[in-house]
């Protein structure tokens, strides 16, 4: 159940099997959730963290106009939201893009992985930062990128994290995605979206078709975003 | 009709998203529209790029 979640984690630093196990054992239970409801509301108190095993969720806040921000995307193998365990609440929401599948970890049970494993919890201190970088680079995404650069970005950046977890064939993945949460996540309007799609098409750098994103050109695609993937702290190093 | 109304105010926020990042590149075409339809593909109302601004230009402006 968990696989694309050790994946992730192993693809950076090594798990060790009792490890694993901890992160096995800590899991007490899956949710299922359908598109469009919400794991977690904003300013409910939490004592659960979810790790993502299929689907596709948001990190989410909304405007008083009803106007929606995505300020990150939760793909298979995340804990969406492993920061909860230190905050207790969120002050964002976390809802199902599509139909979802959690994998639930009492906080107690983190509690249980801070106090017998030193290694796994510096691992899982690493997540919570690799969070706040992805932030700062969608920050400057939203602040200096224009429409193609934010796009193009986003897709640079899918496109490496959904490979860590197995879930990328022939530079193309799965994105089940409808234009407008694309707009929601680039602070676009949905037209701008669609427009934006067809020019980077056009230009020979992705076809995006019934929820499937195929990049053409990866290197004209990263150039478009100006993408680094530093931010991502690919490297595997001992935590 | 108050459905209408929600199109365009879309059409609006649309528009303007769109020249927004078309300004920092230096372009501001205001040609361009937006043609508001059902779902039966007919056609309801246009709303002009122009329409979704107040443009002010300076006295000296050809």
């Amino acid at each position: 159940m968990i696989h694309h979640h050790l994946m992730k984690l192993r693809a950076r630093d090594d798990i060790s099997p009792a490890e694993e196990a901890a992160i096995r054992n800590a899991v007490v239970r899956t949710r299922r959730l359908s598109a469009d409801e919400t794991l977690v509301k904003a300013f409910d108190e939490v004592d659960v963290c979810s790790i993502l095993v299929s689907g596709l969720a948001a990190r989410v806040k909304d405007m008083r106009d009803g106007q929606r921000q995505i300020s990150e995307l939760h793909t298979p193998g995340d804990f969406a939201d492993l920061h909860s365990f230190t905050l207790k609440y969120l002050e964002h929401d976390i809802v199902a893009l599509t139909a979802c599948e959690f994998a639930i970890v009492p906080h107690a049970a983190m509690r249980a992985i801070t106090d017998q494993h030193r290694h796994l919890t510096r691992v899982y201190w690493f997540a919570t930062n690799l969070d706040g970088a992805v932030h700062r680079e969608w920050v400057v995404s939203l602040g200096r990128r224009d429409a193609a650069g934010r796009m193009a970005h986003l897709f640079c950046e899918l496109h490496i994290r959904l490979g860590l977890v197995g879930l990328v064939r022939d530079d193309a993945y799965s994105l089940p995605l409808t234009q407008a949460e694309l707009a929601q996540c680039l602070g676009l309007s949905d037209v701008h979206v669609n427009r934006t799609l067809m020019q980077l098409r056009s230009e020979g750098l992705v076809e995006f078709r019934s929820g499937q994103l195929s990049i053409r050109d990866l290197d004209a695609l990263r150039d478009v975003a100006e993408f680094d993937a530093s931010y991502l702290y690919l490297g595997r190093r001992p935590r | 009709m108050s459905d209408l109304r929600s199109a365009k105010i879309l059409a609006v926020d649309d528009i303007r998203s769109i020249i927004s990042d078309d300004a920092r590149s230096g372009q501001l075409d205001l040609r361009g529209r937006i043609e508001i339809a059902d779902e039966n593909n007919q056609a309801l109302a246009t709303v002009r790029f122009i329409e979704a601004f107040v443009v002010a230009l300076p006295a000296d402006c050809p």
